[in-house]
């Protein structure tokens, strides 16, 4: 493996002061499943890696009221455990963190990590903007919050500035909200998702929606939202009805690309298939999975 | 940089120095001469480096040593008690779920941890539960088999103390 | 689990493996764990580019970096040119001399303090590379001007190989039905979980050591004599436990180039390939693309069959020339053609050289064959099972090809699985409303107990059996044991033989300077010719104890038996004396010296092939199978599940039920990777795009079937030891084509080129929508 100098600290001032002084050549330490293997690949050369876990204060898991609010270094295993009894965050966080890695690698990988690390693929990232997630981030010149979509710029990008660290994240629950997740990849479980979509409804008059929040991952260059969807299921009455028209419309509005592993054209005829079917899961028409 | 680092293995106490990027695998191997955790992708992929952890198993080739300061680490050399081996490793060579025995000593820990915390497993939990280690020998399903066997044997409390 | 009432003691019992309780514990030390006192740790450089000429290489930085203690490079290696056992066409230098010919090649080697700083160094050695046009596609690599991958050869066709038996042009003359289809499969990895390592130490006399996970201890010694340029007896290889390996594991670069690190560094050097390298620069399937037609009368009996191949051998040749020769010529044996037509290229490209797994060729050509034998009874609208139980090759046959079927449980194969299966019902139902359809196919094969078609220098196995005071029995093989169980298989053998317990035996494998040399496991060699050469030893072991015991008994020896570790006159077990007693007696008076033992076992009418028509009786036994796969399609998204499996084998004689089971499960899901999911990936630039786990798809536990049942079909092969034939092999070779005949029933889409993909699937469910919207496509 690279070299680079390991430390440990005891705060978060000191982390932060840390990761300042040696600015891009300093990494955040939680987890490390994917740090770790891309410092053995040498796809990042960080001189210093700051280890987040011996900080008081990031491994915080409190299900208050209207909201989940997660520590940076919580692992995967804990938010999966504590989301067990919640049917929305069901549907669609934990039915993403499913997918991710394995489960004995969300023993060890953090929330935090994988939104940090930027992995634009991972099946848990459309559960949590379908929701409407944020983070919270820790720096030199105080604290911020963004919205995670604001915070994810692209593929191993984020918004993260010199010294900052993300120290939490805070996931809605979304009231009377009913949700999905759909994905086909190159396996059944975990292995490289090829299409993502998960959604959160929030059922309105006429059987109608009254919030309709769409999220489609692995498709295009990043995960991204789908208005047009969106828009023909608030516009339907019922909601049902817009169903076929609606996963017409995700297929085409997702930015699908063509790579090694799966071409555009098979991308969209999926999406198209997944978001008929979770729609039709989630506004209780039965569906056939 | 080195780091000082007091960990113990297998109930045995280490104080040792370690350098910033040796890993765990690596120190427990080639430092320590604990080869039971073996290497087979150094990536997290295949499972067969795992390690319990303060009792959680995870996979010892994405974790750096000098992460371990304070921890119990258990291998699979920690699962026997002397020649009483543990439920789970009898289950497996009573089914024949052992072929080249590479993947094995990784599998056993993450099943025993996951005994432990589910006594009346489904399959379908045994193999979620394992679905973070590769074996290309045995096609899984006599694995299963042992594990579904050790967990009827740990409900079974043993006849002789 | 056990066969019931065969009249043996150890034979036929479902025992845990020998070793079993040493994997469980962590104690079992794989090659990848041998730790030699004062040892250094070596690395690889390899080529970035597929096809480069090397200009110039500059260590100095590397030199430098503290910890460093050897470098090699071309320059360090002997000027010779090797190859493996047998292969005539010697083209690999053990270091890239003038070129790099793939994203792989060996172009230096680092040996340092540890693995980190070794790893280091090699980003610190500068070469200067010239580029050079690569080529990647077989096809492409035939042409006239192609970019040839060895200058010298004046062509990229490595091999060229063609034989006729009969008149093809008598059987499409006599045809009524001739169908034809062009089919093709990638490179598959092997994917051992335990990476290729070795360590190497030179002694003061410029002895050699090697420790290794190999397949063949022997073939490996003389191959790497040839690449270090020494005389094999300076060579000692020590087989290391093998944590998996599946053909890849015979002869491996990685070896030498570690005794030439050990050589320069003057102290042993380690080496354990990383697994991206594995995937990069390991011998993986030889990928193909095969034309195969038959040509068939109305009532099924096929009559000519033609079958066609380009193979694609990489960079270096390794066994693919006989590999090819396998996919061009053993399913021939399975069916009693008379007709037979066979064409095969063996291409070099910029690509990783492809090498021996499982199955080897035969798993190439019967994913076509058995592919079009569906497709035929289609055609002839028959069952495929009965146009396979019409043509099947039958006990008491000399094939086309020579081949003589001493015991062939074909037709048992068949007539059991598809009634486990629950065939006809499961077959020919309806298919429900719904996006998911349900569909079973079926798929047989043929395989050998070792092949004498390439490794020129003899068949057959020989061991030593010695037998201590204490009556311990130790068996010295020359045969290795991957992990599937030969050793416990031999030590049931040995103890059947002598009639003593199996944990009395013990079976120590390669060593060269201690072992008789065997060839190695591969080709189903190991049970059957191995299994042989242990129980003729211990067959010489037992007349010696007898002749002894006679003499405490005062009978004549051909009259005692041994059982259960007792010696006795037959019938009169009570006045038997304990085999311990007569070793006991054997080791005084031979002052210390133990019982030994040694057997030969060459099996009667095998014979090398002939090397133009590729005639003769290539191995002592034929395993037979037939699989039925039942599959899950979803018509909407093309994914496809395996959900029941039934496999029937004929391997002669059970020696291990509970092995045997593990063995075919084992293949299995090899054969649910190789159809669903698994394919190396290259782009157009020759880089190899997945050498990960995480994106070269080895099944895992949820990609197994739920359900597995596996028949043991015993036909008692006059050839092998207690009627033993080979099994590890052929469990793999039918799946790929039957649960793609599975999706054919349950979708009605034929799928040719492996993996068998959802998109694949989905495609071809579309195309066959609009074929069947056309109004004159009524198929």
């Amino acid at each position: 493996m690279y070299g680079f100098d390991y430390h440990a600290p005891q705060s978060l001032s000191e982390a932060t002061a840390l990761l300042a002084q040696h600015g891009a050549a300093a990494k955040p330490l939680a987890g490390g499943t994917d740090l770790i293997l891309h410092l053995k690949e040498r796809r990042l050369k960080p001189r210093h890696l700051v280890d987040l876990k011996r900080i008081p204060g990031l491994d915080h898991l409190t299900a208050e009221g209207s909201e989940l609010r997660v520590g940076a270094v919580v692992p995967l295993r804990a938010l999966e455990r504590a989301i067990a009894g919640d049917e929305l965050l069901q549907a669609t966080v934990g039915a993403g963190l499913r997918q991710m890695k394995s489960p004995t690698l969300r023993n060890r990988a953090t929330l935090g990590g994988v939104l940090a690390n930027a992995d634009v693929t991972a099946d848990l990232l459309p559960p949590l903007l379908a929701l409407g997630t944020t983070v919270a981030l820790h720096g030199p010149g105080g604290d911020r919050v963004l919205p995670l979509d604001e915070f994810l710029l692209g593929a191993s990008r984020t918004a993260l500035g010199a010294g900052e660290i993300l120290r939490e994240v805070t996931i809605p629950r979304v009231a009377g909200g009913r949700g999905f997740f759909q994905r086909l990849g190159l396996k059944r479980v975990g292995g490289p998702p090829l299409v993502i979509v998960a959604g959160v409804l929030v059922p309105g008059p006429e059987g109608g929606v009254a919030r309709a929040s769409l999220v489609a991952g692995a498709v295009g260059p990043r995960p991204a939202r789908l208005p047009q969807v969106e828009q023909i299921l608030l516009a339907a009455r019922p909601a049902v009805s817009g169903i076929e028209q609606a996963a017409a419309a995700g297929a085409g509005e997702a930015g699908a690309v063509s790579d090694l592993w799966a071409t555009k054209e098979y991308r969209q005829e999926i999406l198209e298939v997944l978001l008929r079917r979770g729609l039709q899961a989630a506004l209780g028409t039965g569906g056939d999975r | 940089m080195k780091h000082p680092l007091g960990v113990t293995i297998n109930g045995v106490p280490y104080d040792r120095v370690v350098e910033s990027r040796r890993t765990l695998l690596d120190f427990l191997r080639d430092e320590l001469g604990i080869t039971g955790p073996k290497k087979g992708c150094d990536a997290g992929d295949c499972g067969c480096c795992m390690v319990l952890i303060d009792g959680v198993p995870m996979h010892s080739c994405l974790i750096l040593a000098a992460e371990m300061e304070g921890r119990q680490v258990t291998t699979i050399e920690g699962l026997a008690r002397g020649d009483q081996l543990h439920p789970v490793q009898e289950a497996f060579i009573r089914c024949g779920a052992v072929q080249c025995g590479f993947c094995i000593p990784g599998i056993i820990i993450t099943a025993k941890a996951f005994l432990e915390e589910h006594p009346n497993p489904t399959t379908d939990e045994v193999i979620e539960a394992i679905s973070g280690h590769l074996c290309r020998c045995t096609g899984y399903l006599q694995i299963v088999d042992a594990i579904m066997a050790a967990a009827e044997a740990m409900r079974v409390p043993p006849q002789h103390a | 689990m056990e066969t019931k009432g065969n009249g043996f003691s150890a034979i036929g019992k479902g025992l845990p493996m020998v070793d079993a309780r040493d994997k469980v514990t962590g104690l079992h030390d794989f090659g990848m764990d041998v730790a030699l006192p004062g040892m250094l740790w070596g690395r690889v450089l390899r080529s970035p580019h597929p096809h480069a000429r090397i200009t110039h290489i500059d260590t100095s930085r590397a030199a430098r970096l503290p910890g460093v203690v050897a470098i090699v490079t071309g320059d360090d290696a002997p000027r010779r040119k090797f190859s493996v056992c047998g292969q005539r066409l010697e083209d690999e230098h053990l270091l890239a001399i003038e070129k790099a010919r793939y994203v792989g090649d060996e172009v230096a080697a680092v040996a340092a303090f540890d693995e980190d700083t070794a790893e280091e160094a090699c980003t610190l050695i500068d070469v200067e590379y010239e580029l050079l046009p690569a080529v990647l596609d077989p096809f492409e690599a035939m042409q006239p001007g192609a970019p040839l991958v060895h200058e010298h050869l004046g062509t990229n066709v490595a091999t060229h190989t063609e034989f006729v038996r009969g008149d093809l042009g008598e059987a499409l003359r006599q045809a009524d039905a001739v169908v034809k289809e062009r089919f093709s499969l990638p490179y598959f990895h092997q994917a051992y979980l335990e990476m290729n390592s070795c360590a190497a130490e030179w002694d003061s006399e410029g002895r050699l050591t090697l420790y290794a996970s190999t397949q063949s201890p022997a073939l490996s010694r003389g191959s790497y004599a040839r690449a270090l340029d020494i005389p094999p007896e300076r060579i000692r290889v020590v087989q290391c436990h093998m944590g998996g390996a599946f053909g890849a594991k015979l002869e491996y670069k990685l070896h030498p180039i570690c005794a030439l690190l050990a050589r320069k560094a003057g102290r042993p050097v380690k080496m354990v390939n990383p697994r991206h390298e594995e995937f990069f620069a390991g011998l993986p399937r030889v990928p193909m693309t095969i034309d195969l037609m038959f040509a068939a009368k109305k009532d099924g009996t096929i009559l000519g069959k033609e079958i066609r191949i380009v193979a694609d051998n990489g960079a270096y040749i390794n066994y693919a020339h006989a590999a090819m020769l396998s996919a061009l010529l053993r399913h021939d044996n399975l069916y009693r053609y008379q007709h037979t037509r066979a064409v095969g290229d063996l291409v070099y490209t910029n690509k990783v050289t492809s090498g021996c797994f499982r199955g080897f060729g035969n798993l190439q050509g019967h994913w076509a064959v058995e592919s079009l034998m569906d497709i035929l009874a289609e055609e002839l609208g028959m069952d495929p099972a009965e146009l396979r139980k019409i043509n099947g090759v039958r006990t008491g046959d000399t094939t086309i090809h020579g081949w003589k079927i001493l015991s062939c449980g074909l037709q048992e194969c068949i007539d059991q699985v598809t009634k486990a299966a629950g065939w006809e019902q499961k077959r020919y139902a309806p298919k429900p409303r719904g996006p998911r359809k349900r569909g079973v196919g079926l798929a047989c094969c043929l395989h050998v107990s070792g092949n004498r078609s390439f490794v020129p220098m003899f068949d057959g196995a020989s061991a030593i059996c010695l037998i201590n005071a204490e009556g311990q029995v130790r068996i010295l093989t020359g045969e290795t044991d991957m992990g599937a169980g030969t050793r416990t298989a031999m030590s049931q053998m040995a103890a059947e033989a002598l009639g003593v317990p199996v944990e009395w035996v013990q079976i120590s494998t390669g060593d060269t300077d201690v072992t008789p040399h065997g060839l190695g496991t591969y080709a189903d060699r190991g049970t059957t010719l191995g299994g042989g050469g242990v129980m003729m030893a211990a067959l010489d072991a037992k007349r010696q104890v007898l002749e002894l015991a006679a003499e405490e008994l005062e009978a004549r020896a051909e009259d005692l038996v041994i059982d259960d570790g007792v010696i006795s006159v037959r019938g009169n077990r009570d006045r038997g004396i304990p085999f311990r007693q007569v070793t006991q007696k054997a080791f005084i008076r031979k002052a210390g010296g133990m019982i030994v033992g040694t057997g030969t076992y060459i099996p009667n009418g095998v014979s090398d092939i002939d090397p133009k028509t590729k005639y003769g009786n290539i191995s002592c036994a034929y395993p037979f199978a037939a699989q039925v796969a039942e599959v899950e399609v979803d018509e909407e998204t093309g994914e496809v599940w395996l959900v029941n499996h039934f496999a029937a084998h004929d391997l002669g004689r059970t020696i291990n039920p509970l092995a045997a089971r593990g063995q075919i499960i084992g293949a299995v899901a090899q054969g649910v990777g190789h159809a669903l999911l698994e394919q190396m990936v290259y782009d157009d630039k020759g880089m190899l795009r997945n050498p990960s786990f995480k994106r070269y798809l080895i099944p895992r536990a949820w990609d197994m079937p739920r359900a597995l049942t596996t028949i043991l079909v015993e036909t008692n092969d006059p050839n092998g030891p207690f009627g033993a034939k080979g099994l590890a092999e052929p469990a793999l070779i039918p799946t790929p084509p039957a649960i793609a005949n599975a999706i054919y029933n349950a979708v009605g889409v034929r799928l040719t080129h492996l993996p068998l993909t959802p998109e694949k699937v989905l495609r071809a469910l579309k195309e066959k929508r609009e074929r069947t919207a056309r109004p004159e496509a009524p198929r």
